[in-house]
This record gives structure tokens, C-alpha cells and sequence, in this order.
């Protein structure tokens, strides 16, 4: 029987959370016991990561137990139906903490027929959280959209684009069964927006390692950064073909959206994690790799009211003014 | 001239590739039978994704013939702007397909054997 013991919080692609999430994925024991006693906390990124993994082991056939989980942590889960398959021992001991900034959704999506109704759900259930006690009135000259309107588009925008974007590039390269989670959270002290998408797919690197920006020098790294930029994709030209194409800009497009907030993208495949926005941009190499990828976004709530996307959609603008009739 | 009154066939968001694949069919199936289309976008919005699906895809393959077919009707400021990127590139997309067609004829008529 593997054991295996959590690390103090699940909040980022860290090397003690990779390291731990590694180490679990690698325990083919038919029953692998987790000590929860030194978790204390979770956010959405970790909590998709951690469901990615217990998900593996459930199909592999295997038990996974979680001891000690303290009851504020155990309270998400138990309402998680990711975590189904787990089987949670509780610690009465431990006291419970104030729940205001709970975790509201974890899903996990199998087919991009899923993503048009899982990203209404989540944005419109975050709206409404996010919402509570703001003032949300119509604009009387009708130039631009309610509040909360607003608040729910952009979030619907970034959500569709990045799900969309993991149910397809992630499918390349003998991935075809690969699934994503996608999990969200508003925080009402720091008014900001936690979203995370991960999947257990073919990760950057294989989705992009034909790419001209990448094939000279392959690395987790440059992958992730490349696909940061405008116009590169896995499947560019294809859908000239056959319709199956993509432009290579909605990563880039939800990726400004965050940063326009104030907040920032943060992208996590293989061994290399790469950030934008918010500060300077980060890279970090990890000694355990994330077979797939994990991308954590924050918005901050009052910047994400004014982030204009038609700038933004407009700075991507090549070639000339294509001429179009507008009525 | 055709009709599509985007909201009524599918709501206030469209986001995904599947949605505006679904879409497409319906363009290409009015297309069919009028000379011009209008699309319109009332209390729509739209991801780069699918207006690419939906509008993109066909101009990467017919170019300006097609674009000047179409008319876009009741777009918000975003809208408009996302449709600008989307067919702008696809434009760029249609004239190196043309361009590399060109090339393709070319060699192949260089290599036909003199009669």
C-alpha cells in the first residue's frame, strides 16, 4: 500500500506539489493512502490538479484514501463530484474555518460538446458571486453593457476559448482520451477571479513541436511561449481544408484579458512554467513534469468591469483594413 | 437578400467552434440561394474562435468574392473588432492558398511533355 503525505497548500504548480502529485501518479499499489494532516490549503489550480490525478488512479483500478483532511477542506470535496471515487477520513479535531471564500465549481469536460454549457454555468454562477453588492445599472446613453454583463462576457470568453483550446491541442499525439478540469473561485477580500484549466493531454511541447517557432530549439519553455504569441497554432492551415482549424490567437487574446485586469497567466507544461502579467515575465523549470497542462488565470474584479476586448482584438489586426459591410 | 438572425439560432454567446460550425452550414445553405447574406448580430457576442468558424474558414477559401457577399449587421464595437481580426488574417490566408496554387499550376504545366 503506497503513502504518500500532502504538502502544506495546493495552491500552484509548485515543485513540493508537482513533486507530490508526481509521486501519487506513480503509485501503482492497489491502495494509495494520502496524509492530508499538513494540508491547509487549496485553490482551484491545485484542486484540478489533484482531481486529474486521483482520476487517473481511479481508472487504473486503484483506491485512493485521504486521511486527516481537516473539515473545511473536506466540506469542498464532499460536494465535489470529481472526488467521488475517493474515499475521504475525516479529523474531527481540527477546527473549522470560515468558508466566504469557498471553492464554487469543479468540472471535469470529456468532448467540446461540453464546453458551450459548462462555461455559461461557471461565468453566470461567478457573475453572481462576484456581483453581490455592486452597483449594476444599465448605461443610460446604451454605449456600453451592465456591469454584470460585461463581467459575465469576459468571463464566458476566457473560459470557452481556454476549454475549447485544451479539448482540442491536448488530443494530438496518442492523447485522444484525455479530459480536462476546470475549476473557479472568487475571492471577495482580494476582489479577484481564480480560474484553472488542466488536462492530462500531449502538453505543449508535442501539441507544437512541428511549429517553425519551436522545432529548431524544442523545449517545454519555448513551446509555452510561443504559443503565448499571436497566429501560432498546432493546426493552422487545416481548416482551409477541412474546417478544423485554429487561428493561434485565443490563448493570446484570454491571456490579455487577464493581464488587462491586473492579474496574469500563468501556464504550466512539462517541466517548465512560464508567466505573464502582473510582474515581469517568469519562467521556472521543474524537476518533476506535468504530463499535459495547467494554466492559472487571475482577474482582478474591478479592472475586469473596464478591460475593452475591442482594443485588444484590435491590436492583433494584420494585413489591410479588410473591406467589410457593416450595416 | 438572406436572412440570419444569429440570437434567435443560438443564443446571446456564441462562443465555441462547434457552435459556429453548426452556424456555417446554415450561411452556406442560404448562400445557395441568395445573392447576399445578412448576418445579424442583435444583443450578440462572439469569441475570435467562433467567428473564425463561422465566417473565417469560408474566406480563407473564397477570399473577397465571398466577404462581399456577406453583410454584417448590428455589431457592437467588440464585435465588429473581433470580426475585423478574424477576416483580415483569413484574407491574408486566401491570397498565399491562391498565390501557392498558382505555383502548383505552374510547375505542373512546366512539366507536361512537349506534343
Amino acid at each position: 500500500m503506497g503513502q504518500h503525505t500532502f504538502p502544506r497548500t495546493l495552491r500552484y504548480t509548485s515543485d513540493d506539489v508537482l513533486t507530490f502529485l508526481g509521486d501519487v501518479l506513480g503509485d501503482y499499489d492497489d491502495e494509495v493512502r494520502c496524509d492530508a494532516a499538513p494540508l491547509t490549503y487549496l485553490m482551484p489550480v491545485g484542486i484540478c490538479c489533484l482531481a486529474s490525478v486521483c482520476d487517473d488512479l481511479h481508472r487504473r483500478g486503484q483506491r485512493v484514501y485521504f486521511d486527516n483532511l481537516a473539515p473545511h477542506l473536506d466540506a469542498f470535496m464532499e460536494r465535489m463530484d470529481v472526488f467521488e471515487h475517493c474515499h475521504v477520513e475525516h479529523d474531527r479535531t481540527r477546527v473549522r474555518r470560515d468558508h466566504s471564500d469557498a471553492l464554487l465549481e469543479v468540472r471535469r469536460l470529456d468532448s467540446e460538446a461540453d464546453v458551450p454549457d459548462a462555461a455559461r454555468r461557471l461565468a453566470a454562477t461567478m457573475t453572481g458571486h462576484i456581483m453581490r453588492g455592486v452597483r449594476d445599472e444599465e448605461d443610460p446613453e446604451h454605449m456600453h453593457a451592465k456591469p454584470s454583463e460585461h463581467l459575465t462576457s469576459m468571463l464566458r470568453y476566457v473560459l470557452v476559448e481556454l476549454l475549447e483550446n485544451a479539448l482540442t491541442h491536448a488530443r494530438g499525439v496518442g492523447y485522444a482520451r484525455s479530459s480536462v478540469w476546470v475549476a473557479s473561485t472568487f475571492y471577495r477580500k482580494a476582489r479577484e477571479v481564480r480560474l484553472a484549466f488542466v488536462d492530462n493531454g500531449c502538453g505543449f511541447l508535442n501539441a507544437l513541436r512541428n511549429h517553425p517557432q519551436v522545432r529548431h530549439s524544442p523545449s517545454h519553455r519555448g513551446a509555452i511561449q510561443a504559443a503565448l504569441r499571436p497566429y501560432v497554432s498546432g493546426n493552422p492551415a487545416v481548416g482551409i481544408l477541412d474546417s478544423s482549424s485554429n487561428q493561434g490567437i485565443g490563448l493570446t487574446i484570454s491571456r490579455d484579458i487577464a493581464v488587462a485586469s491586473g492579474g496574469y497567466v500563468r501556464i504550466t507544461s512539462g517541466s517548465a512554467s512560464v508567466r505573464h502579467g502582473a510582474a515581469p515575465e517568469r519562467g521556472m523549470a521543474h524537476p518533476v513534469p506535468w504530463q499535459g497542462a495547467v494554466i492559472d488565470a487571475r482577474l482582478r474584479r474591478d479592472d475586469l468591469l473596464n478591460v475593452d476586448l475591442a482594443k485588444i482584438a484590435a491590436a492583433y489586426q494584420i494585413g489591410p483594413k479588410p473591406k467589410i459591410t457593416f450595416e | 437578400m438572406g436572412d440570419i438572425r444569429l440570437k434567435e439560432l443560438a443564443g446571446d454567446f456564441l462562443g465555441t467552434r462547434v457552435e459556429g460550425r453548426a452556424l456555417r452550414l446554415e450561411l452556406d445553405r442560404c448562400l445557395k440561394t441568395a445573392g447576399q447574406v445578412r448576418l445579424d448580430f442583435t444583443g450578440v457576442s462572439i469569441t475570435q474562435s467562433c467567428a473564425d468558424e463561422l465566417v473565417g474558414v469560408a474566406i480563407a477559401q473564397a477570399g473577397q468574392p465571398l466577404l462581399d457577399r456577406l453583410v454584417f449587421a448590428n455589431c457592437s464595437l467588440t464585435v465588429r473588432a473581433i470580426l475585423e481580426l478574424v477576416i483580415s488574417s483569413r484574407l491574408l490566408d486566401n491570397e498565399n492558398l491562391e498565390r501557392t496554387q498558382r505555383i502548383r499550376e505552374h510547375v505542373l504545366e512546366s512539366a507536361l511533355p512537349v506534343r
